[in-house]
């Protein structure tokens, strides 16, 4: 028997086959994608925006005891809350 | 309407039926290099990676300068999307399960059979133990049953480059499967 010959068998193993409606799926996949794209390039944006809204908001919040245990459970909160698995 | 014309309409229009139509084109072949470069023994991995080709080629495709023709582009980025894969197959699960492969034709004879368990043992052996292009090579030209001239395209070598692949391929398998005593 040759290498050849056995090299033949191969085409006794099964070929690969996609699932009905390979098309929509890839298309809906290339479109999540194009979405976190617009959501990565406004994310700098929303950034400064919290910022500033964390600052006016800290400023208020610190004049009273309340409001110090309200930044203090929102910080702890933050701390203990797992981050999201990264998406693919 | 070509695939190149296609692609530049994509580009400028974003009609998505236009990348519809592009991955409908392109399915089949993308599908058999990717089976070929992940080998027999991934099939469950096949149809993720041909998405990520076609989700790569939505993200790169404003790249494509229409230098070279747009199968040889995208297969390229194919081949390369496939191997990585097989590569950080290996770096997490260095080995094939051998124990995995398909058994040859059933004959109704246990030492017959047995035989041709081991025969196709040490040809996957073989074959999973060449270089990364032989051994697409060899997937696609007996797996995929694919002719010399498709794999030329696929590949983006000449077809004599290709049968010269094929040739010392077999060489290997050979020597291989002599050392084990299963071939003259």
């Amino acid at each position: 028997m040759t290498p050849d010959d056995l090299l033949q068998s191969l085409r006794e193993i099964p070929k690969p086959e996609l699932s009905p409606f390979f098309a929509a799926k890839v298309e809906r996949r290339a479109s999540t994608r194009r979405n976190d794209g617009g959501l990565k390039a406004a994310a700098p944006w929303l950034r400064a925006y919290w910022l500033v809204l964390a600052f006016f908001a800290g400023g208020v919040l610190l004049q009273h005891w309340t409001g110090v245990v309200m930044i203090v459970c929102a910080a702890a909160v933050a701390a203990l809350t797992p981050e999201p698995s990264p998406s693919r | 309407m070509s695939d190149e014309d296609l692609v530049r309409r994509y580009v400028a229009d974003r009609d998505p039926a236009d990348f519809r139509e592009l991955v409908e084109r392109q399915t089949p072949r993308v599908l058999r290099l990717v089976a070929s470069v992940l080998g027999p023994y991934r099939q469950g991995e096949v149809e993720e990676t041909v998405q990520d080709v076609f989700v790569r080629l939505h993200q790169k495709i404003d790249r494509f300068s229409g230098e070279a023709s747009f199968g040889t582009w995208l297969y390229r980025v194919a081949y390369n999307i496939a191997l990585d894969r097989v590569k950080l197959a290996r770096l997490r699960l260095p080995h094939v399960d051998i124990a995995s492969l398909p058994p040859l034709a059933a004959h109704g004879d246990p030492q017959r059979e047995a035989l041709d368990g081991e025969r196709a043992r040490l040809l996957a052996e073989a074959v999973e133990g060449l270089p990364p292009l032989y051994r697409s090579v060899v997937y696609l030209h007996y797996w995929q049953e694919t002719p010399v001239d498709e794999i030329a395209t696929l590949i983006g070598a000449p077809p004599n480059t290709i049968k010269s692949y094929l040739f010392r391929a077999r060489e290997r398998i050979a020597r291989f499967l002599a050392e084990k005593g299963l071939t003259r």
